[in-house]
């Protein structure tokens, strides 16, 4: 019975090593991701109404089309907040966009000044890659790391 | 004559699941339970089968409320997306939990 668990126990851990060898991100998928981001931040802090509403629509128009282009590519899909302690850095990244955002509308809001956005843009493509490269190490180490 | 005791009650652990007891159920169990969900092709080749041999092993997982099987519209070819669901991740992590009570003695 003992060897029965541990071949199981095997192979449980082989199919979670299948999945990390699945999950090879693209190279683009983070910069595109950035690239959306960065341009969320300048068109919410700059625009009026309708520029922030285009803005919006289009950072989640790219979103959407980045989730299709990576299952298409690889068969599968991990939710960031699904994924274990892994999900710690998608948190990380999620926090990190929205306290650029909120920045940046305050800068558009109270200030003329142009800089500071265009900083905060820099900002927020360098975390999304940063951290999202973080996030895939961490989570196939996990899924290397045994059953 | 007495009734067999219940796997649980033999090994004093929670009991192994029967549905996914079986090596490929199990493994792909395993693999859809570290992702949201994962298309019919990829488990067929992680597996080693026939597309029939995995679909009588997803219609289990089905029948049991394990598993859930989508197959979103779009563009191109329609491919087939399968999931854990919840029940069925509860169930997989009671069957992990055995297996390793079990194999910790």
């Amino acid at each position: 019975m003992e060897n029965d668990a541990a071949a199981q126990l095997a192979a449980i851990t082989d199919a979670r090593a299948a999945v990390a060898d699945r999950l090879v991100t693209p190279w683009w998928y983070h910069p595109v991701l950035g690239l959306a981001a960065a341009g969320y931040v300048v068109g919410y802090s700059f625009g009026g109404t309708v520029v922030r509403l285009v803005t919006v629509v289009l950072f989640v128009g790219v979103a959407f089309a980045l989730v299709s282009a990576y299952k298409r590519k690889t068969g599968v899909w991990v939710s960031g907040l699904n994924a274990g302690r892994a999900s710690r850095w998608a948190i990380a990244m999620g926090v990190v966009l929205g306290v650029v955002a909120v920045a940046g509308l305050v800068v558009g809001m109270y200030t003329d000044l142009r800089w500071p956005v265009w900083c905060l843009a820099g900002v927020t493509f360098v975390a999304t890659v940063l951290l999202g490269r973080r996030f895939d190490a961490a989570l196939r180490a996990q899924l290397r790391a045994g059953a | 004559m007495t009734e067999p005791l219940p796997a649980a009650d033999r090994r004093g652990t929670e009991p192994f699941d029967e549905t996914i007891h079986a090596p490929n159920r199990l493994r792909i169990c395993a693999f859809l339970d570290a992702m949201n969900s994962a298309e019919f092709s990829v488990l067929r080749d992680m597996l080693g089968v026939a597309d029939s041999v995995l679909s009588k092993h997803l219609k289990v997982l089905q029948d049991a409320g394990y598993a859930s099987v989508a197959k979103p519209t779009g563009r191109g070819r329609v491919k087939t997306w399968v999931s854990l669901t919840p029940a069925g991740k509860k169930a997989y992590a009671r069957h992990v939990a055995a297996l390793r009570a079990l194999f910790d003695g």
